[in-house]
C-alpha cells in the first residue's frame, strides 16, 4: 500500500500545516507585534548558531519550548509533534558525523570503539560523538527558535517586514500568492481524493496506482485552470500590486514582558558562554 | 437622455476553438436599471459578462462604454474597471489575499483613493456584508458563503457603477439569497445598474425592473418583465421558469370573472392589497 501511505502522510501534512496556521492565529501572542517576535527568534537563533555551544543550545531548546508552550499557550502536544518532525533528519545527519569508515585499515590509537574485516573499519572518535551532540542541540534549539516565529506570527505579517527589509515586490508578492495556492492545492486534492475514495477509486493496490495518476494529473489542470480564473479576478479588480502599506496594518505593540524575557534569556545566554 | 453604460453594435465572439458563444448581440445597458440576465446553462451569460470587463475582445461589432468605443490599452481598461465591477460565480477564484479584511482592500488600494476613503469604504462594504466578526479571520477558514459574501464586499468597496453578479447566489443559503437582495436595494442609486445573472427567477422577480435573455449565444429578450412572462414560448426555448407570483396571477384571471382584473404585480404584498380592493 504505497500509495495509501503516501496518500496518508499527505493528509496528515495537510492537517499539520493546517493546524500550524490555525496555532499562528490562536495563541496569546498574536496581538504582539511581529517585529519583535522576529527579531526574538532571529537573535536567539543567532546565539545558538554563532556560539554552537552545547550549554546554550540546550538553555535556549528549554527556554524557547517554555515560552511557545507556557507563555504563548501553544498546545503541547501540538509542539511536540512538530519538534519530533525532524528528528529522523537529524539523527541520520547525526550518524554520519559520529560513524568514520576508512578502507586503510589504520584505526585511530583514540577511537571509542571499532569494528573491522580484512578491507574495512568502521570506528567511533569520542570527539566525533561529542561533536554529533552539539550538532544535534544546536538543530534542535534552532528548531525551536523559528517555530516560536512560526507558531505565533501569521505569514502575511512577516511579508511587511519583508519589504521593510527592501526586498523585492515581486519576491514577497510571490511568497504571499505561495501561501494561497498552498491551501487551493491542498484542498483540491482533498475534495478529488474523497471523490475518488467515494467511488472505490483505492479499492486494491493496482486501483490504487491508476487513481493516484488520475489525481495527480487533475490537480495539474485545475490548479492551472484556478491560476486563469484568478487572474481575471486581479483584472476586473484593477489589482497591479497587493502588498498592502502599512498605515492599512492593525498596528501591534511590543509586549514589555516579551522584552524582559528576551533580556533575561539573553544574560543567561552570554553568561554560559563566558563560563 | 441620459447616455447609457453599455451599447453593443453587432456584437460576436468566437473563442479560440470556434464555438460561438455570442451571435450578433446588439443590445444597451440603461443607466439606474436592475437588470436580470436569464438564459440556461451555456448561454453565452459567462462570455458575455467577460466582454462587459473588456477580459475579451469581440471577434465582430463594436462595444461603447458611455458613448465611447472601448479602448483594450492599460489606461482604458483601468478607466473601465474602475466603474464596472464584478462578483465572480466561484469565490474561491476570486479571493487571493491571506484574511478577509485585507481582500476587501485590495481594490479600493489600487484606485489611488485618500487613505481615510479606503478606510470607510472598506468598513461600509464591511458593515453591510456583516463580515464584522470575520474581518481578521483567514480566508481559507471561511465557509463558501461566507467566501461569497466577501467576494461581494470586495467588489462593492471600490464603488462600481455597474455592478455585476454572476450567478451569486449558487452557493448561499436561503438566509443570505435573500438577505442578498436587501444588500442590493441598500446599494441602489439612480445612476448605478446592476447585472445579476441567476437561474432563481423568484429572488430576482421582485427586485428586477429589466431582463435579458439568452439562448445559444443569441439574445432573446430585452425589456421589461411584462413582455417576458407572458410569452410562454419564448419561457420555455430559454429554460425560465415562470415566476410563481406570475403564475398564480394567471391562474387567478382564469378561474373567476371577478379576478379578471387584477394586475401583474412584483411583490405578495401588492397581490394581496389588490384582491383585498376586489373583494370590498
Amino acid at each position: 500500500m504505497v500509495t495509501l501511505s503516501v496518500i496518508c502522510a499527505e493528509r496528515t501534512r495537510k492537517s499539520r500545516m493546517l493546524n500550524i496556521d490555525y496555532i499562528a492565529h490562536h495563541n496569546s501572542l498574536h496581538r504582539v507585534a511581529s517585529s519583535q517576535k522576529l527579531l526574538f527568534s532571529i537573535g536567539a537563533l543567532l546565539i545558538v548558531t554563532i556560539s554552537r555551544n552545547n550549554v546554550v543550545a540546550l538553555w535556549t531548546l528549554l527556554f524557547m519550548s517554555s515560552v511557545i508552550v507556557f507563555y504563548a499557550k501553544v498546545p503541547w502536544k501540538a509542539y511536540g509533534t512538530l519538534l519530533l518532525a525532524p528528528l529522523g533528519f537529524s539523527l541520520a545527519g547525526i550518524g554520519t558525523i559520529i560513524v568514520s569508515i576508512t578502507f586503510s585499515g589504520d584505526v585511530p590509537i583514540n577511537s571509542f570503539w571499532h569494528v573491522s574485516n580484512s578491507f574495512v573499519t568502521i570506528y567511533i572518535l569520542t570527539t566525533d560523538v561529542w561533536r554529533g551532540l552539539n550538532v544535534f542541540l544546536v538543530a534542535f534549539s534552532a528548531t525551536s527558535c523559528l517555530y516560536f516565529l512560526i507558531l505565533t506570527t501569521p505569514i502575511y505579517e512577516v511579508s511587511y517586514l519583508l519589504q521593510k527589509c527592501k526586498i523585492p515586490t515581486i519576491i514577497i508578492e510571490l511568497i504571499e500568492l505561495i501561501y494561497r495556492f498552498i491551501f487551493i492545492f491542498l484542498q483540491t486534492a482533498e475534495q478529488l481524493y474523497i471523490t475518488q475514495q467515494a467511488r472505490l477509486g483505492y479499492k486494491s493496490f493496482k486501483m490504487s496506482f491508476q487513481s493516484l495518476v488520475l489525481l495527480i494529473s487533475a490537480l495539474f489542470r485545475s490548479i492551472f485552470f484556478h491560476y486563469e480564473q484568478m487572474t481575471l479576478a486581479m483584472k476586473t479588480r484593477n489589482i497591479e500590486q497587493f502588498i498592502i502599506p502599512e498605515v492599512y496594518l492593525s498596528k501591534y505593540k511590543w509586549q514589555s514582558i516579551l522584552l524582559i524575557l528576551f533580556i533575561v534569556y539573553i544574560i543567561v545566554a552570554l553568561t554560559l558562554i563566558i563560563i | 437622455m441620459t447616455v447609457p453604460y453599455f451599447s453593443f453594435e453587432h456584437v460576436s465572439f468566437l473563442y479560440p476553438d470556434d464555438t460561438l458563444a455570442i451571435n450578433n448581440i446588439s443590445l444597451t445597458i440603461p443607466v439606474g436599471k436592475k437588470i436580470a440576465i436569464l438564459g440556461e446553462n451555456g448561454s453565452g451569460k459567462s462570455t458575455l459578462f467577460k466582454l462587459f470587463m473588456g477580459l475579451e475582445r469581440p471577434s465582430d461589432g463594436k462595444i461603447l462604454f458611455q458613448g465611447q468605443p472601448l479602448m483594450y490599452n492599460k489606461k482604458g481598461l483601468k478607466q473601465l474597471r474602475q466603474q464596472v465591477g464584478l462578483v465572480f460565480q466561484e469565490a474561491d477564484n476570486q479571493l487571493f489575499a491571506s484574511t478577509v479584511k485585507q481582500d476587501i482592500l485590495y481594490g479600493p488600494l489600487n484606485l489611488d483613493w485618500s487613505t481615510d476613503k479606503v478606510n470607510s469604504q472598506v468598513e461600509k462594504a464591511i458593515a453591510l456584508t456583516e463580515l464584522e466578526k470575520l474581518e481578521n479571520r483567514p480566508i481559507h477558514f471561511l465557509s463558501g458563503g461566507q467566501k461569497k459574501r466577501v467576494a461581494i464586499a470586495g467588489v462593492y468597496a471600490m464603488e462600481p457603477k455597474v455592478l455585476i453578479l454572476d450567478e451569486p447566489t449558487s452557493s448561499l443559503d436561503y438566509y443570505f439569497s435573500t438577505q442578498l437582495t436587501d444588500y442590493l436595494k441598500k446599494l441602489d442609486t439612480d445612476d448605478r445598474t446592476f447585472l445579476y445573472s441567476t437561474h432563481q427567477i423568484n429572488l430576482v422577480y421582485e427586485w428586477a425592473d429589466y431582463y435579458i435573455v439568452l439562448h445559444k449565444g443569441e439574445l432573446l429578450y430585452v425589456g421589461e418583465g411584462d413582455g417576458l412572462f407572458s410569452d410562454d414560448d419564448l419561457l420555455e426555448k430559454a429554460h425560465i421558469e415562470k415566476p410563481w407570483l406570475v403564475s398564480v396571477i394567471e391562474m387567478l384571471k382564469n378561474s373567476h370573472p371577478l379576478w379578471e382584473n387584477l394586475e401583474f404585480t412584483q411583490s405578495k404584498e401588492a397581490l394581496v392589497t389588490q384582491i383585498n380592493k376586489f373583494l370590498k
